[in-house]
């Protein structure tokens, strides 16, 4: 069964060969991606699919890196910030579970270097 | 490693833990910033463009739209994810056998292969559209908008979107839904909110299915309850059995209030 890593391959492909067909520009050199640890996307997963899906694209030989976005709440209770790791972890200040995720969510084409 | 520029990360790049590991998984972290030497002489004149771009937009773009007809007929529709074998289908025959009097109820089955749910549903008197994903393991807002475009579900009716049995991949994929169902059972385990937490952050309603089995089961309800909560502190759980016949009024009852609102 193909992973939704593949079909998320396939969209990073689409939505760059989009850009640049409506762009000036002859050539990519890299491709920046913000993937954030709780955006549920498995960066090696990824990694592991892209070979396939950037064949004959306009990114086939363009470096891709990937600028991880650690996980940060929002303690509900005592209001403070803390790194989180798990989606459920704890606030390590009061103990409390309530949170609201304020970072680590995110998955977008930062930056592309191209001429 | 990274296959993508072809360097070795021999490191952990599974993330790979012991139990009661609590470290960042700096070696899972390497980002991939190496220099790799590029005699391309244009890259002096290469500038960087800021694309800022949701890789999931255009299926998200989509699901707006499909929500947007929801709204327009008034339909009230749901998302129910789990992972294989929790009762999904049960669950939905059982509705449909209470409601269809009341509810003119639409059912869009997505699997990977074959139509032996949707046998089931139509049989069960409700209208059905089988979805097919082939290899793929979650359904797409796209399928979705196709499939709606077939059956055509008329206004104030109840529309109920099966999603493919896994509780990974659909979680990502907004289909439009007005509410997302997570059908877990008893015989599953009181950690599959910890183990999958994407699927229960990104649900409205946790149906516990098989509560007849609780007394043959190593299930401790609270301790589900609890982490269901430190997951998703919004989510609300109906225990019921499909088999027992037991609570499933208060899930009868959950439907009803949301499609006449």
């Amino acid at each position: 069964m193909i992973m939704h890593e593949l079909s998320i391959a396939l969209e990073i492909v689409d939505q760059i060969s989009e850009y640049f067909e409506t762009s000036e520009l002859s050539k990519v050199f890299e491709v920046e991606i913000d993937i954030g640890e709780l955006s549920g996307v498995d960066k090696d997963n990824l990694s592991f699919m892209l070979p396939f899906a950037v064949k004959g694209s306009v990114i086939e030989n363009s470096i891709i890196r990937f600028n991880v976005i650690k996980g940060k709440a929002n303690c509900l209770s005592c209001h403070s910030d803390y790194d989180i790791l798990e989606i459920y972890d704890v606030c390590p200040f009061c103990h409390n579970f309530e949170k609201q995720i304020i970072q680590g969510k995110e998955f977008k084409i930062s930056t592309i270097l191209a001429d | 490693m990274c296959d993508t520029c072809g360097c070795q990360d021999e490191n952990n790049k599974y993330g790979i833990k012991f139990p009661g590991d609590k470290t960042h998984n700096e070696a899972n972290i390497h980002d991939h910033y190496h220099e790799h030497e590029h005699d391309d002489e244009h890259h002096h004149h290469a500038k960087k463009i800021r694309l800022e771009k949701d890789i999931l937009s255009s299926n998200n773009l989509l699901a707006e739209r499909v929500r947007g007809y929801f709204e327009s007929r008034k339909i009230f529709a749901i998302n129910m994810v789990s992972s294989p074998g929790s009762g999904k289908t049960s669950v939905i025959k059982a509705t449909i056998d209470e409601l269809k009097s009341k509810l003119k109820i639409y059912v869009i089955e997505g699997d990977q292969q074959g139509t032996l749910d949707a046998d089931i549903i139509k049989q069960a008197g409700a209208e059905v559209i089988q979805i097919n994903t082939g290899d793929g393991c979650h359904l797409s807002a796209e399928m979705v908008y196709d499939a709606l475009k077939k059956i055509d579900p008329q206004s104030g009716s109840l529309v109920i979107i099966e999603n493919v049995g896994n509780l990974v991949c659909p979680a990502m994929f907004d289909l439009g839904e007005s509410k997302r169902v997570v059908v877990s059972s008893v015989s599953e385990g009181d950690n599959k909110p910890l183990k999958y937490p994407n699927m229960f952050l990104s649900s409205d309603l946790c149906i516990l299915n098989k509560m007849d089995l609780l007394n043959y089961c190593d299930f401790d309800l609270s301790l589900f309850k609890d982490n269901i909560r430190r997951v998703n502190h919004h989510l609300e759980v109906i225990e019921l059995s499909v088999r027992g016949k037991s609570n499933l009024k208060a899930w009868f009852d959950w439907l009803l209030k949301n499609v006449n609102p």
